[in-house]
């Protein structure tokens, strides 16, 4: 199996409805696309993407994503993340097939993303 | 007794709504709850993941700690994944037609619970202490809790296994409500109806 990974411009999905951005996400992923979006996901975004998800999984070539958020902060807590304390929210959002990818946080922050080929 | 007299002196009802991911020890705590509070369990428990695949709900619970009286109704909610794969359930033990069967109904569950976050009034955020608490679905969930301004408690549970990291828990999520538990031990869950008690008094 070979994945591509496409990083995706604010521009490309910031002109997309809830229902155009999930349906869009949703169709590049099922093609064995690991998408890099630059306009992260919201956390209403997120859930709504997992709902649509479930929908799509046929339990043989589809059983759903990879799906990660992450900051630009300086560390990785919840508050940073979701602006409780700073008006902080996620920057980058990874969506990629569920068996493409595995992704580790580390305590720095830094995110790997191991391919699986 | 005037009505609104009658009124002031009914238990407040709160749909306390129990989320996380899959495997977490949801139903487990909600049993301990059902137990304490109404004599009966809420679901069944398993170590074969996506056990809960339909919400179960233990109505006309009888809360009352330190004399906040509060009819509960208990929601276990299937865990919320991002992934359901009939293989998974294979290895433990599953026919193919089980393991499917499975699936399907946990796919179902999972869209569910998400659909069924509007209606809860408080929900406890149950996380797996022995595993790292980054997993996205515990971000989601949260992140969708604030913004629809329901009260929650994080609860990392399993504090009772050698492996269970409660300090990484407390650590990320420094800001909220945390209350660490053992389920299966009872551990902690005084401390965590305390909690439930003062945050459904809130609950309008």
């Amino acid at each position: 199996m070979s994945y591509s990974v496409d990083f995706i411009p604010e521009y490309e999905t910031g002109k997309f409805s809830l229902v155009e951005k999930t349906r869009y996400i949703l169709s590049q992923v099922m093609r064995n696309k690991i998408l890099i979006l630059e306009n992260a996901l919201s956390p209403e975004e997120e859930l709504y993407l997992i709902e649509k998800t479930m929908n799509k999984i046929d339990y043989r070539n589809f059983v759903g994503i990879k799906l990660f958020s992450f900051d630009s902060g300086e560390d990785n807590r919840f508050s940073k993340i979701f602006g409780k304390s700073s008006k902080k929210r996620s920057t980058y959002t990874i969506v990629a097939p569920n068996d493409a990818v595995s992704v580790v946080k580390d305590e720095r922050g830094i995110l790997s993303i191991r391919i699986n080929v | 007794m005037s009505w609104k007299t009658w009124l002031k002196s009914k238990p407040k009802h709160v749909r306390l709504g129990f989320y996380g991911e899959v495997n977490a020890g949801k139903t487990t705590l909600a049993n301990v709850m059902g137990i304490d509070w109404a004599g009966q369990e809420v679901g069944k428990v398993s170590e074969i993941p996506h056990e809960t695949r339909e919400i179960a709900k233990l109505e006309k619970v009888n809360f009352n700690v330190d004399g906040t009286n509060i009819d509960l109704t208990l929601i276990d909610m299937p865990g919320i994944a991002t992934t359901v794969d009939p293989k998974s359930f294979v290895n433990y033990g599953l026919s193919a037609g089980e393991a499917m069967q499975r699936a399907k109904e946990a796919t179902r569950g999972i869209v569910e619970a998400i659909k069924y976050l509007e209606q809860v009034d408080v929900a406890l955020v149950v996380l797996d202490s022995t595993k790292t608490p980054f997993d996205q679905v515990n971000f989601t969930i949260l992140g969708n809790l604030e913004h629809q301004k329901k009260p929650f408690i994080i609860v990392p549970n399993k504090i009772d296994c050698p492996e269970s990291d409660v300090k990484t828990v407390q650590e990320a999520f420094g800001d909220y409500e945390v209350v660490p538990i053992s389920a299966l031990k009872k551990e902690g869950i005084d401390k965590l109806y305390d909690s439930i008690a003062k945050l459904a008094k809130k609950v309008k």
